[in-house]
């Protein structure tokens, strides 16, 4: 039908066609997974604030600034007055605490710019996973060794639903440096390991074997269904295995 | 088209391919300022305030309001005593304690005091915790072990924890007033500790800068 020529040329069109659709649709469709578009997001803050100097060499606690974190659905940025609970006597001069500074004395906000964020239609309560003894690094990552805060883990549909299903292998117990409450004291050298989980073993629950429960005030530790707090005091929850159904997060 | 040619288009079509594969399965990746591509937004941004979020109604872009003047929170109540004011506080709070010394609450407070007090006061309460070590000289009156600071009444040291003292911020804002509560039994019992021999407060900060040398490295 076709002379020799036009043949060759048809094949090898429809040939190379089909390679090139080929491969745009893969890279489209796993280019657009969150690990590739988002992990590595690093903003530079107004303030050029350093975790690694203030976790990292300080040893100040994650839950010193981000207070609230396990009463709290956010996890709040730090206030003004925060930084300035330091910052009034160390480097007051500092420029670049210059913005700090506006903020403390004329009521100016600091911009940060938010670094994790999921859609609108997902719900993460920080609450709820602090209380269950995970600590901020699963996923967040290594904070006390960033200068500049980056997105770590992808926080993609995917991702949660393979803590939720095995959290044995993903989440990193609570490590003293966060502040996290265990319901116990830390062991008598805790500050050996600041930096390293104290409990090798939790999703097991070894570490609840050392629960104190010695007052009837506390009797609700030892509940079915856990009260958010006692006595005032947020509860510590015992760490398993997370919902599966879709309003757990999507309400 | 020689075979040295062909050698050299096969390797550069091989390191583009694993280049190309690494990316799209996320092994390799690298830091970026530009806010991630959103190749379908979906409904990722609606049309409501977040907490500590940005509203272009308001002057000032906040979406967090302050509260109308008078309001009351709906648990607890705001602190009501300022700095200084110790007498008021301790006739106040002159039942003491109100939580019972148990393991649970002494956990708690340390806890809390790991988190809250450690930078400034040590985690034993020696008063040269790596911040002030760093930017506060005077350790001696932070020094929670000294005698003068074991004759406080448990109302005092609940309301220098809530309304600060000196230097120190206020901190009833971040520590709910169980936890401070909680707090003043851990301290009391850092000073009946060091009191009692356990730890003397040299020996305490010697342990914890070999410790804090090690984390350093």
């Amino acid at each position: 039908m076709f002379s020799q020529r036009v043949d060759r040329i048809l094949k090898a069109s429809i040939l190379g066609g089909g390679a090139v659709l080929t491969v745009g649709a893969l890279v489209l469709y796993f280019g657009m997974r969150n690990d590739v578009t988002d992990v590595g997001y690093r903003p530079q803050q107004p303030v050029p604030f350093s975790h690694k100097l203030h976790v990292g060499e300080l040893q100040i606690h994650c839950q010193y600034c981000h207070a609230g974190v396990e009463v709290s659905e956010h996890s709040p940025v730090p206030t003004t007055s925060t930084c300035m609970g330091c910052h009034i006597v160390i480097k007051a001069e500092s420029p670049k605490l210059q913005l700090v500074r506006d903020s403390w004395e004329k009521g100016i906000p600091i911009q940060w710019r938010r670094v994790h964020k999921l859609p609108d239609y997902v719900h993460f309560n920080h609450s709820r996973h602090i209380r269950a003894q995970i600590d901020c690094q699963s996923c967040h990552g290594n904070v006390e060794i960033q200068g500049v805060i980056a997105q770590n883990k992808p926080l993609s549909m995917g991702w949660c639903l393979e803590c939720h299903r095995h959290p044995e292998r993903n989440i990193i117990p609570v490590r003293p440096i966060s502040g996290i409450f265990t319901g116990a004291r830390l062991p008598e050298n805790f500050r050996e390991h600041l930096f390293e989980p104290i409990n090798s073993n939790l999703v097991q629950g070894v570490a609840l074997r050392v629960r104190p429960i010695s007052s009837p005030q506390f009797g609700a530790w030892e509940t079915d269904v856990p009260t958010p707090t006692i006595a005032g005091i947020p509860h510590p929850k015992l760490p398993g295995y997370g919902p599966e159904n879709c309003s757990a997060c999507h309400y | 088209m020689s075979t040295a040619w062909k050698i050299i288009i096969g390797v550069l079509l091989a390191v583009v391919a694993t280049f190309t594969i690494g990316v799209l399965s996320g092994k390799i990746w690298w830091f970026s300022e530009d806010p991630p591509l959103m190749v379908i937004p979906d409904m990722d941004d609606q049309f409501h305030l977040k907490p500590q979020g940005e509203a272009r109604f308001f002057a000032d872009n906040r979406a967090q309001r302050d509260p109308v003047e008078g309001t009351l929170p709906r648990q607890g109540h705001s602190y009501p005593f300022a700095m200084g004011d110790v007498d008021s506080a301790e006739k106040y709070f002159a039942a003491g304690n109100p939580l019972p010394k148990t393991e649970f609450v002494i956990a708690r407070g340390q806890n809390r005091f790991n988190t809250f007090c450690s930078p400034c006061h040590n985690y034993t309460g020696t008063g040269d915790g790596l911040v002030q070590r760093r930017g506060f000289g005077n350790q001696e009156t932070m020094n929670l072990l000294r005698p003068a600071a074991r004759e406080y009444s448990d109302a005092k040291i609940f309301h220098v924890i809530s309304a600060g003292q000196n230097i120190m911020p206020a901190y009833a804002d971040r520590i709910s007033e169980t936890d401070r509560w909680a707090i003043v039994h851990y301290v009391r019992e850092l000073q009946s500790k060091a009191a009692g021999g356990g730890l003397s407060g040299a020996s305490a900060s010697m342990t914890n800068g070999s410790t804090t040398s090690k984390n350093m490295q």
